[in-house]
């Protein structure tokens, strides 16, 4: 009884977070949020480092070109602009002498991606079926302890900011089950983080508990995060240039830029509150409530201090 | 015990009810008792008499008003005599809405007396009574009650105006159960509002599981989910044999359409010639519903994974079936039309429900070990590096 009370009280559900947060805001930021490629606009017009974009194709006519000039290219990600849950997203690792390289199966042929191309362009994955700008991005270079992690793909952290400050933090990796992709839906293994220490506390897929990565087996708990602490500054700072309260920011580090926003999600999942074994609703109610600092190393140093406070459901 | 018993089932070919036949021409004598029955012939059989029953015990609702109505109308096309007693025993709205449905194609009855039997008397035998009174030309309607075994004339009391307006609309030849139908979603629409926000229930949009309920109505309950089930899997299965086909997605739900159409025709065309009951009866309304089912199914695949998508269209389906049962038990189709404040009712509780913040309760679920207390919960130990 006492353990329904506490996910009642502390923990935040999809009505709640649809009615408080989501139903609140505003129609155009959510459209730039919503976008990957104004996202990515305006991010760099506010000076936030993201991941390089190498191309984008809208029309169906650029796609055969595009391809042929992506094979010279090296690693890159495919992502349709208005996606959502990570669908369309194709990691493709080079070219080879039998085609794209993928991380889990046989290398894809040009034609297939060109395919995928169309399915984007056509608007098979946007929300409402619409027309869509394919993104082509470059495939980051991870850090060490994050490419020993994911073999398959690149983790991303996402960093989940209420009102500039952020609140919880989770690894998403892929593994062979989502064939590499970051995305929890698709069989990816969620890694939550202390907000405070950096380091991996717990990890799930699908509703279990893990300590190693069910394909690789590497330990996944207690590993300090590469770059921490930038990590949090630039999510915080990132999430402050959009008119949204509750944010995700997806988070990569690269080995030598250091950390890059790869995209912002209006709507953040709230399996974040699994992975990290801490209910979120109490905690943005305590947030709610409190002056928020301008200064961002303060917001996170108050997202942190929230993070470890004694008041803390499970805690 | 010369009663002919006509045995009504989907089972008979019959005439559709769709075709309007001319009403009979020649002056019949008029005479006997015709019975409209839900009941198996175990049930009633002695008690009959020198009656002719019509008797439909098809498990749902709105298929025993079908089969009913086309009974009726080939019975009275067709039979030696005009019936003097039409006497309408069904435990639902069934037998009335029949009678109904035939009076909508132009028949009339100027030398029968009507005697609806209400096991509960109440509003719905009262005003549907009413509006039998008004359309169907007879002699006389009694509706029977419990404690009132002789019958009395139907009395909706403030339905009256009710009455009037459906019985309008069956003189213009608008299809009474249809209207009632369309009156059902919006209190299906609770029932999936409920699914969704309360409980969490993953469903192909709002509407999937209302339409996809009219159609398990239509179709009846077995052979609606056998169509379900088979076009999901033909959507899965499918899709692995057209990717090597490497379509564009436009191109491939064309070609599942295309599957599933020739499926469906299979199904009816064999089925009928097999002699399965029901599915010669299916209709083009039910087919369309279904067959659209393989766009949500094919794209949920593809943006969803395989997982998600079969979840979301066992979801569907659930809520489906329940949406099903409650209009097939509580025959919410003769119910609306009879209360319409039924209507009233769900938009308020829906429009509650849509401002609730409250917990859904797979999420109980989802979070029921997270919120456990770190002692005694099994958490796995750090590994050193």
């Amino acid at each position: 009884m006492a353990r329904l009370q506490r996910v009642r009280r502390h923990f935040l559900g999809l009505n709640r977070r649809n009615h408080r947060y989501l139903a609140r805001a505003g129609a155009v930021a959510l459209r730039l949020v919503d976008d990957k490629l104004s996202t990515k606009r305006h991010l760099e017009r506010h000076g936030i480092p993201t991941t390089r974009l190498l191309a984008t194709c809208e029309r169906h006519g650029a796609i055969t070109p595009l391809v042929a000039r992506l094979a010279e290219t090296g690693a890159f990600v495919v992502k349709p602009a208005r996606g959502a849950r990570g669908a369309g997203v194709w990691l493709l690792h080079g070219c080879g002498a039998a085609g794209f390289r993928v991380p889990v199966g046989g290398p894809v042929s040009a034609g297939r991606v060109a395919l995928h191309l169309a399915d984007v362009v056509s608007g098979a994955f946007s929300r409402g079926r619409q027309p869509d700008t394919g993104l082509v991005e470059e495939m980051i270079r991870p850090h060490a302890t994050v490419r020993r992690w994911s073999p398959y793909g690149v983790a991303d952290c996402r960093i989940l900011v209420f009102r500039g400050v952020p609140v919880l933090a989770m690894m998403r990796i892929g593994t062979r089950r989502s064939r590499g992709r970051g995305n929890l839906h698709a069989g990816a293994v969620g890694v939550g983080i202390d907000l405070v220490s950096g380091q991996s506390v717990h990890a799930e897929r699908g509703g279990h508990a893990l300590t190693a990565h069910p394909d690789t087996g590497v330990p996944l708990l207690g590993r300090p995060m590469p770059a921490w602490r930038e990590s949090l500054l630039l999510a915080a700072r990132a999430a402050a240039t959009v008119p949204l309260d509750l944010l995700g920011v997806d988070v990569l580090v690269d080995r030598r830029r250091g950390p890059l926003v790869v995209e912002l999600n209006a709507r953040p999942g709230l399996t974040i509150q699994v992975t990290n074994r801490v209910g979120v609703a109490s905690l943005l109610e305590q947030l709610a409530g409190v002056p928020i600092p301008a200064d961002v190393g303060e917001r996170v140093a108050l997202g942190q201090r929230l993070y470890s406070s004694p008041c803390r459901p499970y805690s | 015990m010369v009663a002919l018993v006509v045995f009504v089932s989907a089972l008979a070919p019959l005439a559709r009810a769709d075709a309007p036949p001319r009403p009979p021409t020649v002056a019949k004598r008029t005479g006997g008792r015709l019975i409209l029955s839900d009941a198996s012939p175990a049930a009633t059989g002695s008690s009959a008499g020198a009656a002719r029953i019509l008797r439909s015990t098809a498990p749902t609702r709105l298929v025993r008003e079908r089969a009913l109505a086309r009974a009726l109308l080939a019975e009275l096309a067709a039979g030696p005599s005009r019936p003097a007693a039409l006497i309408v025993a069904t435990r639902d709205g069934a037998g009335a809405m029949a009678l109904l449905d035939v009076a909508q194609h132009g028949v009339r009855l100027p030398d029968t007396t009507v005697r609806i039997v209400s096991a509960s008397g109440g509003v719905l035998a009262e005003t549907l009574g009413d509006v039998v009174q008004r359309v169907s030309g007879a002699r006389a309607v009694l509706v029977t009650g419990p404690e009132d075994a002789a019958g009395h004339p139907p009395s909706p009391g403030r339905r009256r105006l009710l009455a009037a307006l459906w019985a309008g609309a069956v003189r213009s030849g608008v299809p009474l159960s249809l209207l009632g139908m369309l009156l059902c979603m919006p209190v299906l629409a609770l029932v999936v509002v409920v699914g969704r926000l309360a409980i969490g229930v993953h469903t192909f949009g709002t509407f999937g599981p209302i339409i996809i309920a009219l159609a398990l109505l239509t179709t009846g309950l077995g052979w609606g989910v056998v169509t379900f089930v088979m076009i999901v899997g033909v959507g899965v299965w499918m899709r692995q044999l057209l990717q090597r086909l490497a379509l564009q997605a436009v191109a491939r739900v064309a070609i599942l359409v295309t599957l599933v159409a020739l499926m469906m025709s299979a199904l009816v065309v064999g089925g009928a010639l097999l002699g399965v009951p029901g599915v010669q009866h299916f209709g083009v309304f039910p087919m369309l519903v279904m067959a659209h089912l393989i766009e949500s199914v094919s794209s949920a695949q593809l943006e969803l994974g395989l997982g998600r998508a079969l979840a979301t269209a066992a979801g569907t389906l659930a809520l489906a079936v329940v949406c099903y049962a409650m209009v097939d038990r509580l025959d919410l189709i003769s119910n609306v039309l009879v209360r319409p404040e039924l209507l009233l009712g769900s938009t308020g509780l829906t429009v509650l429900l849509g401002r609730w913040h409250g917990m859904r309760l797979v999420e109980y679920v989802r979070f029921w070990r997270a919120a456990a207390p770190p002692d005694d919960d099994a958490r796995p130990e750090r590994l050193a590096s």
